[in-house]
């Protein structure tokens, strides 16, 4: 990216990111979809800090979590501990947002990331008074079985 | 039996969890460390027991870089190699992890086939 | 040393990446520094001042395979999985074992022999076996046996191939490609001893591995029936895909069957093999005459 960072350029370099690191680390596909965003119950929450602050979220439904926490470990879904879903989707987080860091610094811009968070609670939302824009988009495993929801917010 | 074992030093406990995974197959146990600063204790405590550090780089309390730094400083720690397992990428963290006497540096998100042929490539595999 | 040319760690990465592309067909932009930095990292490290054009140096001024095998095995990242893709098995069980049976009934050949040109951890061979023993087990066929075939599995990384050969996996292996009619693959061949699921010794104990450079002619005198190169070619620059295709064509029996990625695209510019397709799947076959003009 050169000068100010281009949106555009950022959500192809974030989409690119999360479905590699999704395709590796879980063994699955994850494909874009338009439908609506499944219930957030654990969001991994990162912040991309440099000219324009980014809030990187990943959320889930605790079901999504502990069926992608289970793919990464090898852990049946239902001997996972509550701890283990969480840093899983906190670690998940992390690695795209490390990831997709290290491909925007190769540039000249230089950011820093937040160590990742985890907000859990049933159904929640996050909102953010001075949010400007951002990119939201909805992922299905290519099983059809789980949604994802990633979202960038300008803050 | 006096296994060897894979010192894991990682923040995120589903990292070594994996990582776990990978040693049970090549016959290696498992040490786990969830900073720098516990896996310097555990290296103190265990000298000999350790065949290779999986070390992250951004932790809290001590970084995997302040650790390598300490671990390096104890000549006993020579010949044990230490690999590098971030999602840091950039080439100043990566020469800095090499001058600290880092061997390798595996990326997040890694294969658990690559894990393997790594942890093989520095220490050696299963016995058959 | 003169340090007055010396180039800059960035004009370092750059040659290096074209050196990457030249060797191993990969295009990495700028953008992906990153990877190949840290990919190369232990290589950077053993060189003699720990940098970027040091490791340039060595790899340019000492040319020789094992540099080479090392660069290319630094990039790959060895991911696979339990019987990877539909394709070559349901080629194999609508038409290839069908034919290749009756030739073994009617003595026509003598043995199929099956290779694995890139091994990585040896999910692929190992599939193939099972899915061989298996197609028997379900057609009650008694007069043919695994004995009937040799499985040979081959990788340019030889750590791979120690894990490979144990035939022990962990739960995340295990976790992938045991689905659909696959899903009790597991149960039926493996044994979990707590720590790792390790393959049954009858699976395991039939196939050959060895580390094989498929850049480099082989002088061995084995022939092959079914060959499976898949994922491996999109690390090659064109020239040596040829190359490669090319090394395994003349190890290939007349009418022997290969099996390439499905979004691999392995035209008849390089590859010798001709191209069977439907509409669904490809595969390729070795057919009187070579599809390119040797």
């Amino acid at each position: 990216m050169s000068g100010r960072f281009d949106l555009n350029a950022l959500q192809t370099i974030f989409s690119e990111v999360l479905t590699n690191t999704t395709q590796v680390f879980m063994g699955i596909e994850l494909l874009p979809c338009a439908a609506p965003a499944p219930d957030a119950d654990i969001s991994g929450l990162l912040i991309l800090i440099g000219e324009q602050p980014i809030v990187i979220r990943i959320a889930v439904s605790s079901a999504a979590a502990g069926h992608f926490v289970s793919l990464m470990t090898g852990i049946a879904e239902t001997e996972l501990s509550e701890a283990l879903v969480s840093d899983g989707i906190a670690e998940l987080t992390n690695i795209v947002s490390g990831r997709a860091k290290a491909i925007i610094n190769a540039d000249s811009a230089r950011y820093r990331l937040t160590p990742p968070a985890i907000i859990e609670g049933n159904s929640h939302r996050l909102l953010f008074k001075s949010r400007t824009a951002g990119f939201c988009q909805n992922y299905r495993s290519s099983d059809g079985r789980f949604g994802l929801t990633f979202e960038l917010i300008y803050v | 039996m006096n296994e060897k074992k894979i010192l894991a030093v990682d923040d995120s406990a589903m990292i070594r969890k994996i990582i776990s995974g990978a040693a049970a197959v090549l016959g290696y146990g498992l040490l786990e460390a969830g900073n720098g600063q516990e896996a310097l204790v555990i290296a103190e405590r265990q000298p000999g027991a350790i065949a290779l550090v999986l070390l992250d780089i951004n932790m809290p309390v001590m970084s995997g870089l302040e650790f390598l730094r300490a671990f390096r400083a104890n000549p006993d720690n020579d010949t044990i190699p230490v690999a590098i397992v971030s999602t840091e990428s950039e080439s100043s963290s990566v020469f800095a992890a090499i001058k600290l006497g880092a061997q390798a540096y595996i990326l997040k998100p890694f294969s658990i086939e690559e894990m393997e042929r790594k942890i093989v490539e520095l220490i050696g595999g299963p016995e058959l | 040393m003169s340090s007055a040319i010396r180039p800059t760690d960035d004009q370092a990465l750059k040659l290096l990446a074209d050196f990457v592309e030249q060797e191993c067909g990969i295009y990495l932009d700028e953008s992906k520094n990153y990877l190949l930095i840290s990919r190369l990292a232990g290589m950077i490290g053993e060189t003699v001042d720990g940098s970027i054009y040091a490791l340039y140096q060595k790899l340019t001024q000492q040319p020789g395979m094992a540099l080479t095998e090392r660069l290319i095995n630094a990039i790959t990242t060895n991911e696979t999985t339990w019987f990877r893709e539909q394709t070559p098995w349901l080629i194999l069980g609508e038409i290839v074992l069908p034919t290749m049976i009756t030739e073994l009934r009617s003595g026509t050949k003598l043995k199929i022999r099956i290779w694995s040109a890139a091994a990585s951890t040896g999910q692929e061979i190992y599939s193939t076996v099972m899915y061989i023993d298996n197609y028997l087990r379900l057609n009650k066929i008694v007069d043919i046996t695994l004995n009937n075939f040799e499985f040979y599995a081959t990788d340019i990384n030889s750590a791979v191939l120690q894990v490979a050969t144990a035939g022990r996996y962990d739960a995340i292996a295990m976790q992938r490609g045991f689905s659909g009619e696959f899903a009790d693959y597991r149960d039926r061949y493996f044994s979990n001893s707590g720590r790792y699921w390790e393959l049954a010794a009858n699976i395991r104990g039939r196939v050959t591995f060895s580390k094989r450079n498929l850049l480099e002619k082989h002088a061995g005198n084995l022939f092959y029936d079914i060959l499976f190169l898949r994922y491996v070619l999109i690390y090659f620059s064109e020239t040596n895909k040829k190359i490669a295709l090319a090394n395994l064509y003349e190890q290939a029996n007349k009418n022997a069957v290969l099996f390439c990625g499905n979004s691999e695209i392995v035209d008849n510019q390089i590859n010798p093999f001709t191209r069977i397709a439907d509409s669904l799947r490809a595969y390729y076959r070795k057919t009187d005459k070579a599809c390119w003009q040797v």
